[in-house]
Formats: structure tokens, sequence, C-alpha cells
């Protein structure tokens, strides 16, 4: 438990210092305490939203990566690679095509498109073992991004086309969102057990499944619609969770809101800010970050540290 | 009353179990024995709810199990299942606190300071290790911890699926003294299977001798493991010692 404090704590902080940092540089640097008209205008226009969008989208990301591991038992699963964010970036994409007009109902094709990946991948949940699972789930991430890159030559939102309207949009959905991850938090932990000795403690296995991963399928949609498709840092966050509080899901939700939320507006405030005017976009920094870990968590489950199955 | 009556189950075209009709005796051991393919397995699931018989009925209090809400049937029956998979790390005290779920439900979070799985604990001395990790302990100690899973649950009936089957030689019998006594303090029903008729010998009140999806024979343990029965049911040849520490099976 002081372990716990300690490192929420530690977080706070650090979420503190880099909003700060986020707030005051860019590619025009401000000094919060004496602003101009100008300066104020792109702090509440530009950055504002941009690092609400962040924190935001982070945290969501983080919990839809953690729930997604719940519920498959897997510790690489995660909605970024298993297709459900780029079917998600597809639907809302032809939505913005087809009606441009109409905002919340490109959030409503986001859910909608991470909806029918997650159905596509359950699927095929009956003929494979949970590894096989998270393949059959990158081939169709491989399908969706393929059509994207047919109908549109440049993804259509990310951090940095962030406004107020999709901000507000995300930041009430996923809210709401994270509310709920914190009250079903210990569902995951039943998950541990398997099917046979849940049902035989009166409890239904796939009614929880179900419930988690609906929560994490609509946690990565709406945040797609608002950023992007944001892959790996649903893996980063929980993992390095784990390696630090253990086991305990209702730690690591805690956990994954807070330090999802730092890493997002971290790597995005990195990517703005090393080489202004350009910009490194958030998604490939972790990519970058995040393939080695996976990598490093597949290698430690081969050495049996962490065997899934056994 | 936990009984089943007249019940039949098959796979396909192959009758598994073939009009059965069995009551557990109340407060009483019973081991179920038969070769494989006797049906055992399949009685086994058909009485713990895991399984719907095609025809016939499994009552509980006179009433069909099937008709209990699932937790209220988790209230009366426990299983300790003979493969037991954990996909992540639990402690030893949360995966026992996971057998109040039947009481709470999922809407509600278990108490910490229940006091019925302090009671467990420390019946199945587990207190020095509650804190440990479920993976880290010997093979022993974690039987111990399903079972305490399984009371738990607080049950009037207890099934065990083969729970010797990953045990060495002293865990074993360990275990099954364990049960033994659990089942003379708390008038614990339990009903097990088992595969070492010697066990079956002498952990038992009742057996249940099952054959080709038939109960060939039941009743007190010397009545039924006998050499006429081993020799049709298992098609072997053995002896029964008797000695002054009861009755021994030998194969010969």
């Amino acid at each position: 438990m002081k372990k716990a404090v300690i490192t929420y704590s530690l977080l706070t902080m650090m979420i503190i210092a880099t909003l700060y940092f986020a707030l005051s540089h860019g590619a025009s640097n401000i000094s919060l305490t004496s602003m101009s008209q100008t300066d104020l205008n792109l702090l509440l226009n530009i950055r504002l939203p941009r690092i609400v969008s962040a924190l935001v989208a982070g945290a969501a990301l983080s919990i839809s990566g953690l729930f997604f591991q719940a519920a498959f038992r897997n510790p690489i699963a995660d909605p970024g690679i298993m297709g459900v964010s780029s079917a998600a970036g597809l639907f809302q994409t032809l939505f913005g095509i087809l009606f441009p007009a109409f905002f919340i109902g490109k959030t409503l094709a986001a859910v909608l498109g991470a909806l029918v990946a997650f159905v596509l991948l359950i699927q095929f949940q009956k003929y494979f073992d949970p590894f096989r699972l998270i393949i059959v789930g990158v081939a169709i991430n491989a399908v969706f991004t393929g059509i994207a890159e047919v109908v549109t030559s440049k993804a259509s939102s990310s951090l940095a086309t962030s406004s107020w309207s999709s901000t507000l949009i995300l930041t009430i959905s996923g809210i709401i969102g994270l509310i709920i991850a914190l009250v079903l938090a210990n569902w995951a932990n039943y998950l541990k057990v398997s099917d046979e000795q849940l049902s035989s403690l009166g409890i239904s296995a796939s009614f929880i499944r179900l419930v988690l991963l609906l929560l994490a399928v609509f946690l990565a949609g709406v945040t797609t619609a608002c950023c992007g498709v944001l892959a790996f840092i649903g893996i980063i966050v929980p993992q390095v969770g784990r390696a630090i509080l253990g086991h305990d899901y209702q730690k690591l939700t805690t956990f994954s809101i807070m330090a999802g939320s730092w890493l997002m507006l971290f790597v995005d405030t990195l990517g703005r800010t090393i080489n202004p005017p350009n910009e490194i976009a958030a998604g490939t920094l972790l990519a970058i970050i995040g393939g080695p870990m996976m990598i490093v968590i597949l290698l430690s489950m081969n050495r049996g540290k962490r065997d899934v199955r056994s | 009353m936990l009984e089943a009556k007249n019940i039949n189950f098959s796979y396909g075209k192959k009758q598994i179990l073939d009009d059965v009709s069995i009551k557990l005796a109340e407060h009483q051991i019973t081991t179920l024995i038969g070769p494989n393919g006797s049906g055992k397995s399949t009685l086994f699931k058909l009485l713990t709810r895991s399984q719907k018989a095609d025809s016939g009925q499994v009552l509980l209090a006179d009433k069909d199990i099937w008709q209990y809400p699932a937790r209220d049937f988790a209230k009366e029956v426990a299983i300790v299942h003979q493969k037991n998979d954990l996909y992540d790390d639990l402690t030893v005290e949360e995966l026992i606190k996971m057998g109040r779920l039947p009481y709470v439900g999922l809407t509600k979070e278990i108490d910490n300071q229940d006091e019925i799985i302090k009671q467990v604990i420390e019946y199945l001395e587990l207190e020095p290790v509650k804190n440990k990790l479920v993976s880290q302990l010997s093979g022993g100690q974690q039987q111990r911890v399903w079972l305490g899973l399984a009371l738990a649950q607080q049950p009037r009936y207890l099934f065990l699926d083969e729970p010797t089957t990953y045990l060495d030689l002293h865990f074993q019998m360990r275990f099954l003294t364990l049960l033994k006594n659990l089942n003379q303090t708390t008038k614990l029903t339990i009903c097990m299977i088992l595969h070492d008729l010697n066990q079956a010998l002498h952990y038992s009140d009742q057996v249940v001798l099952l054959s080709q999806g038939k109960i060939k024979s039941q009743g007190l343990p010397e009545e039924v493991i006998t050499e006429a029965n081993v020799k049709e049911s298992f098609d072997i040849n053995c002896r029964i010692i008797e000695t002054e520490d009861g009755k021994f099976f030998q194969q010969l």
C-alpha cells in the first residue's frame, strides 16, 4: 500500500511538472506569468485542448489495454495492435468524408468501427489460444489500416488537430469510461482463475469478460475519434505498473490512469518541442518505446517468469 | 440431500451414463471409483451442475439443481477441480477470498475482515503463507489453498475431482487425512473421485463403483472393493489382504 501511495504521489508531481512545461513551451514559448492577448489565445485554443486530449487519451488507452490483457489473459493484448483502433479510425474517416459537419457522429462512427473489429476478433476467439489470437488481431489491424490508406492519404485526426469540440467529447466520454473502469477494476482480478472455477463460484466469466472488453472498446473508439490511432501505450503503461505495483488490478487501474495520462502528455510535448516547428507524432514515439518493450515482455514470459498459462 | 434420479447422458451415439440413480450419504465421504470411460467423471459433472443430463434429474433438497440461481447453488456445493489454472499472480489470501463471491456477487466487494476467510486460513494452517503468491507454493500447499477457496464458500457438499493426482505420496496422505478430519469435525458431506483403490478403502465411508455407464456396486468400501468386482470392472487380478490396520488391495 505504501509503495502505491509513493508511486501515485510521484506520478502526480510528474503530471504537474510536464503540464507546466507543456503549457509554456512549443513553437513559440510563453511566459505563464506575463501573457499577451495572442499568447492567451494560443494557450487556450491551441495548446490547452491538445494537452487535455493527451491526458484523457493516455489514460483511456492505458485502461483499454489493461482490460484487454485481463480479458484475453495475455499481457500483450492491446486494442491498438489488434485492429480495434484502426477500425475505429477507418470508420470515423469514412464518416468524416460523408458527413463532414457532424462531429459527434464521427465519435459514434469510431465506436461502431471499434465494435466491428471487436466482434470480428471474438469470432476467432473460439479457434485460437490467446497468443495466436493476438496475431489474428494484427492481421485484422493490417486490413483496416490498409483500407484506410486507400481511402485517404493522411490520418484525419491526431493530437495535433485537437480542437475544443473534439476535446470536449473525448473528455466527457473518457472520464465516464474511466470512472466505470475504477468501479469495475476488481472484476479483472476475478479473471485470474479459470472460467470453470468462476462458474463453480456462481459467477459468469463470459459476462465479466464482455463488460470489460466493451468498456475497453468504447475507450479505444472515443480516443481514436479525437486523436487518431495510438498503439502500444496500452501495453507499455500496464506493464510498467506490474513491475512496480504487482498484480492487483485495482492498483493497476489507478496507476494506468495516472501514468497513461502522464506518458501521453510527455511524448506529445516532447514530439512538438524537440525541434519546433516540426513535430514527431506521439504515435511514432510510442511505437519506438513500445516495440522493444513488447519483445522484452515476450522474452520474460519465455523464461517462465510470467508464464500466463502456468 | 443431493441425489441423482435415473440420469442418462451420451456423447453422440456413445451412451456414457445409463439410467443412473444415486443418493449421496449425508455427512459422509463417498468415493467414486471405476475404470476410464466408466462414466464417473460425467456423473461428477452432472452432480456438480457442470453439465446437463440428457434425461433424469439431479435434486438438491428435492429441487432440481438447475432451478437454483448459480450463486445459491455455489453456497451449497463447492468443487475442487482436478486442474487448477491461474492466469496471473494472486496471493493465497486473495484466492481464498474469492470463495466469498457466491455471497457478495459482482456488485459488492468482498470484506477484507471476513471471519470465514480467517477461519479457513487458520484451519488449513496457511497463516504463514497467506501473503505469498500461490504460484510460489509447493504442490501440497497449493492443493490446500484450492480447498480453502472451496471451504470459504461454506458449502454443505464438497466435491473433489481426483484431488491427489498432482501430489507426491506424502502430500496425498496428508491431504486425504485433512479431508477425513474436516468431514468428522464439520459434518461436511464429501464426494470425490479417486484412482487409488487403497486410498478409497481407507478414506471413504461409502464407495460407488461405476462400470460401463452403470453403478456396478455401492456400499461400504470393503463391500465394494472386492477381488471379484475389481476383476470384473478393471480386468486385473488382485488380492484383498486383511491386516490389523484394515484391508488392503494388492495387485497380482
